[in-house]
Formats: structure tokens, sequence, C-alpha cells
């Protein structure tokens, strides 16, 4: 009997059989790279008008939604110190990453990126910082989730009413566990006003995480000794002041901190969620096995840009949008203060247990339900959420539908009479130009509008392969 | 599932001790009966292992049986280990070896046994999503304390090399270290 099982337990782990996978050399293998840039352009510099070249109270730079101190230095005592000035530096901290909904990375990665041109930062100079992450298991991904626990520019300033606006002294928040200044606009970035309304309100937060598109999707095997995620959040020179406002002890007070421009999803006066405002995209590719295009645009102020062709025959509408910002929001929702529009006054803040802002309140209360009930009178509900349903779908796209990323912004993107993409995934790809002058004031914080796509190489498509320069 | 199969191996002994399997017929000659034991305690990897994955606790159980020559024992042992990384990496090893356990013959009130042994590890790696069953090489020691002519009480602490430098692409093999206290019993078989 005894012998008998022990020859039974033998026979069984003999039948099992061993794998061909080595495990313990594939543990110490990273074959998945992560690389994030902060730059529209997939390769060198931002090509965008100017930060710097933008003054600080400048209607490019400065938001309408900066209505309380719109010039902070012709306030009372102001000198260069108490008076708003340009961030310098941009703080994100990652928490997580995840590649279809599966975890991959959840190493903690802080970033302090100075936003200046000379100091030739990997973030924004086209080479990019690699993110600590884990493999991935072999398949096919279409999308990644990058966890932003906060993101923050520098220099935001606090300004309190006391008689009139004076400044009180530099805003400060908490990064990588020290206390800095700064403004963390993550926890801004949400869109409550509406979303409030609709059943999955609790769960939509733009940032955490961002859900990113990875543009003609990314098959991760052994095979390939390396793999590349490229993802891009469009940060440089894409920045813009806005102004938060609240009580403290009563006391109303304002800051004036820097987030991305709200070129897509406008922010009104009095308005402080800001989300849909980051814009990002990856793409994947091989190293070794890829081919690479030069292309000449004609023009030295020209974007050119090259998509799948696939992606543009299924949507190409979810490159472009037709209007933008403000005219967006209008075209859509109409015009705040018109009788029917279904862009309704927001209701005041409650200021605390001080008596003088209290009565403030409800004056203000008053007002309020005065311009609700007149704007009100002519919107009915099914009005009101079919405007804010188009709205949305311009804006961050269907969750459900085929707008599921909503604006996309192109995976290559290049700046010049020239324009090089070395590192292509083989396939077939259509190549637009968009004609942009950097030097104009006007283009500043702004991406691009249907119109501004133009073809190039009459339109047709170019295929790229593996180990070939082609060009046009 | 994996506090239940504690519990219900706890039972599982409890219930074998009212009965008569325990009882052994010669005091002097307990410990060579077959035994049937369960370990806990912490699991470490080490060398390359030990780079990617951190230690934790682990457990497993054994059985031995008496050889025709005294002082060995043949040994079949399972056990199962879960390793967490810094990262999301994590490592599930399920070791399930026979060895041939040798008693010191040295005349002490505790027993000191020294093991080998070979058999097969199943390997998990997530999120990498592999699973399979690779070759397996032990080595190890044991000292033992009586408690009662039923039961002993062991530290115990193993080798184990999961092979897999035959396998092509391969630069190392899976290198741990199981250490634990164990309680065992003398069967009346």
């Amino acid at each position: 009997m005894k012998y008998k099982i022990i020859l039974l337990l033998t026979i069984l782990l003999a039948i099992i059989g061993c794998g061909d996978t080595p495990i313990f050399t594939e543990m110490k293998t990273n074959r998945l790279r992560i690389i994030i840039k902060g730059t529209l352009e997939t390769e060198g510099v931002s090509r965008f008008s100017k930060m710097t070249d933008q003054t600080i109270n400048q209607s490019t730079f400065q938001d309408d939604s900066v209505d309380d101190v719109t010039d902070s230095s012709s306030l009372v005592g102001a000198t260069v110190t108490t008076q708003d000035a340009q961030p310098t530096t941009f703080m994100l901290d990652i928490a997580e990453i995840r590649l279809n909904g599966a975890k991959i990375s959840d190493y903690r990665q802080v970033f302090t990126i100075p936003l200046d041109d000379t100091s030739n930062h990997p973030f924004f100079n086209g080479t990019g910082i690699e993110l600590v992450t884990d493999d991935p298991g072999v398949g096919n991904y279409d999308s990644v989730q990058l966890y932003i626990r906060k993101m923050a520019f520098n220099n935001a300033k606090l300004y309190q009413l006391v008689n009139s606006f004076s400044y009180e002294k530099d805003a400060e928040f908490i990064f990588n566990e020290q206390t800095v200044n700064g403004f963390d606009f993550n926890q801004l970035s949400v869109n409550s006003y509406w979303d409030g309304l609709r059943t999955e309100s609790s769960g939509i937060n733009r940032v955490f995480p961002v859900q990113i598109p990875i543009v003609g999707g990314m098959t991760y095997t052994k095979d390939n000794g390396e793999t590349v995620l490229e993802i891009r959040l469009v940060v440089k020179n894409f920045i813009k002041k806005y102004e938060y406002d609240f009580y403290s002890a009563g006391v109303y007070k304002v800051c004036h901190y820097y987030a991305f421009s709200d070129w897509l999803r406008d922010v009104k006066a009095g308005e402080s969620d800001i989300g849909r405002n980051l814009h990002a995209v990856a793409r994947a590719y091989v190293p070794g096995k890829t081919g690479s295009i030069t292309i000449t645009s004609g023009s030295p102020t020209r974007y050119v840009v090259a998509i799948p062709t696939s992606e543009i025959t299924s949507n190409f509408s979810n490159y472009y949008t037709t209007l933008s910002g403000s005219a967006l929001r209008i075209n859509k929702v109409g015009v705040r203060g018109v009788s029917g529009s279904s862009d309704l006054p927001i209701a005041p803040a409650y200021p605390g247990s001080y008596i003088e802002p209290i009565l403030d309140y409800y004056l203000k209360y008053e007002k309020y339900k005065s311009d609700w009930t007149s704007q009100v009178a002519g919107l009915d509900l099914a009005t009101y959420t079919n405007a804010w349903n188009a709205y949305e779908l311009a804006v961050h796209g269907d969750p459900d539908g085929i707008y599921n990323y909503g604006l996309k912004i192109p995976p290559y993107v290049g700046y010049g009479a020239n324009v090089t993409f070395s590192n292509l995934t083989p396939g077939t790809y259509k190549f637009y130009y968009i004609d942009y002058n950097a030097a104009l004031p006007a283009n500043y914080g702004k991406l691009f509008l249907d119109t501004e796509f133009q073809p190039l190489n009459s339109g047709a498509d170019v295929v790229i392969s593996e180990g070939v320069n082609t060009g046009f | 599932m994996k506090k239940s199969i504690i519990y219900i191996s706890v039972l599982a002994v409890v219930f074998l001790m009212v009965t008569d399997l325990f009882a052994a017929g010669s005091r002097k000659k307990y410990f060579e009966r077959p035994q049937i034991g369960l370990w806990y305690g912490p699991i470490t990897p080490i060398m390359d292992t030990g780079e990617h994955v951190d230690t934790d606790l682990g457990g497993g159980a054994f059985f031995r049986y008496n050889l025709p020559y005294d002082p060995l024992k043949l040994g079949f042992d399972v056990s199962y280990q879960n390793y967490q990384s810094d990262g999301v990496d994590e490592l599930t090893l399920i070791p399930t070896y026979f060895n041939l356990l040798y008693l010191l013959p040295i005349n002490i009130p505790v027993k000191l046994q020294l093991k080998a042994g070979a058999g097969l590890c199943n390997v998990e790696f997530k999120p990498d999503g592999t699973k399979q069953w690779d070759p397996l090489f032990m080595a190890g020691t044991e000292i033992s304390f009586p408690a009662g002519k039923m039961a002993n009480i062991a530290l115990r602490i193993d080798y184990l090399c999961i092979y897999e430098k035959h396998l092509q692409g391969s630069t190392t093999n899976g290198y741990v270290i199981n250490a634990g206290i164990s309680l065992y019993f003398n069967l009346n078989l």
C-alpha cells in the first residue's frame, strides 16, 4: 500500500510536465519602456508660441476666469515679489500606470521639471523621461491609464479682500512630502457643474486616471527585445493663468494659479472646474522594427502630422474639433444669462459662519435666484440635458461610444519646412499640415481646428515599411 | 481559500489524534514511525530572485515514511509561497518534492536530520501571466524536539533551487530559502 502511494505521487509529478519559459530570467528582464514627454511634438522641442513671450496679464495668457484681481501690479503696495509671475517649474506626481486597466506599475514617481528652454530638460526636449514599470502580460493594448496624484505649477499667489484686494502670501501645497509654492490643480480637474446631474457623476475625475489612447495599438510580445510606449502630455507653452475663489475664516480670497489652457473646455468667470484640458496621446513602437519618413512641407511655419489611415477611415473627426473654448460652449449650450440657454448661472459659495460674508452671500444668492429663474423660463429638462450631452460629446467624448477618448491629438507631430519622423511603426499613414505662426500672439495656448488640417501628398496614403526611410 | 486549507488540515490532525493512529508501539522507537506535519515561517528569495521579490511568510505540509535502512526516511513535501515585489510583480511558488532525510547518529535529546531531494515546482508570475512547472532541487536541515511520544516540534531550514537554466534564453534559476517552525506527528501506521 505505502509503495503504491509513493509510486502514484511520482507518476503524478512526472506527467505534469515542465514549462519552457524562463520565468526567473523574465522576471529580471524589462522589455517595456514607458517614456513620457511634455510636448505636442513627437520629436524635438515645443514649437508653440512661447509662454515667455506672453505678458502676465495678456488675454492670451490670463484666462477670462480671472475677474477679481485682473492686474496684480495695480494692487496697493504691489512689488515684484508680491505680484503675479509666470510659473518656472512643473510638478508631477504619478501614482500608478495601467494598460487596458491592468496594473503594470505602482511605483510612485515624482518629477519637478523646469519650464525654461535653457535647462533643456528631457521632459521637454524630445527625449522624454523614462517611467519605472513592470512588464505586462503578452497581448494587445489600446489604452493606457495614467494615475496622476498631483499636478502643479509654481508661482501661485493668494490675494485677499480686506476693503480692497491685497497680496496675502504665496500659495503652498504639499508635494513629495514637502511644503512648496504652487497650486495643485489636479483637484480641480473635474467637470462637476453638469457631471453632478449625471448618474455616473461620482466616478468622473479627469486625471485619476487620465485615459490615454494608444494610437495604432500596442502589441506586446516577448519576441521583441524591447517595446517603447511613448506618452505625450501637452504641457509646454500650453499654460494659462486662472483664478480660484474661496472664503477662509470669513475673508474672501482668490488664488492665482497656472494650469493647462482651456482651449477645449472653456472656464468661465467664477468657475473653478477645469477638467479635460489635459491633452494626452500614446504610441508604441519596437526599436529596430520601425520605418522613417522625411516630409518636405514647404513652409518653415507648418506643423506636420501623421495619423494611421485606419484611424482616419474610422474616425478622423476624433482628431479635430470644429469649434473650441467659449465658441464651442456657446454653440452647444448657449450664452449664459440669455433666456432659454442651458448654461445656467452658478450658485455663490457659502462663506462659513461669519456674519458679514453671510449677509453678502444672501445678497449674491438673491441675485443668483433671479438670474436662474429668468433664464430657466424658456428651458425644459430635455433641452438642458441634450445640450450638455452634446457639449460633453464634443469635449471629452462618449465613454461607451466611438468617441471614447473625446478629442485626440495626433500620434506624430513635427514642425518646420522639413520634418522627419524617425520611429514610425510600419503601416499606412496619411499626412496633414497645419499653418501655424508661432509669432502670432493669438496662436498662444491653442491646438488645431478642423479647417486647419490640410492634406499632404495629395491626401494619398503612405506606406511605412520596417527599416526603410521614405519621403515625399 | 488559503485559510480554509489550514483550518481543514488542523482539524484533520486533531481528528487523527483522538484515534489510535498516533499510538506508538514503543516509546523509544517513536521517531521511527511514519510522520505527518505542517510548517510555517519566513520564505526568503535569495541571489537573483531576491533582487525582484521580497521576503514573506509561507507554509506547507509534509509526510515522511520509513525506509528499510533505519536512519533514512523518504519524505514528501508541498508548500505554498507567495512573494510580492515593490511594484506589481508577484511570484507564487508551489514546491512539490520528495526528499531523503538522514537522521544523524548523535545521541543527544534532540534529533538532527539532513535533507536532500528533488521534485517539481509550480511557478506563477504576474502580471506577466506565465504559469508552469519547473524542476526543483533542495537541501536542508532540521532539528526536532520531541513533545511527548506523539508529536515533535522542529525548526527547519531548506534551500530550494528552481532549475530553469536548461531553458533557452535563461540566465538564472529561482533560489529561495524556507525557514520555519513545524509541528508533526508520529503515526502508528
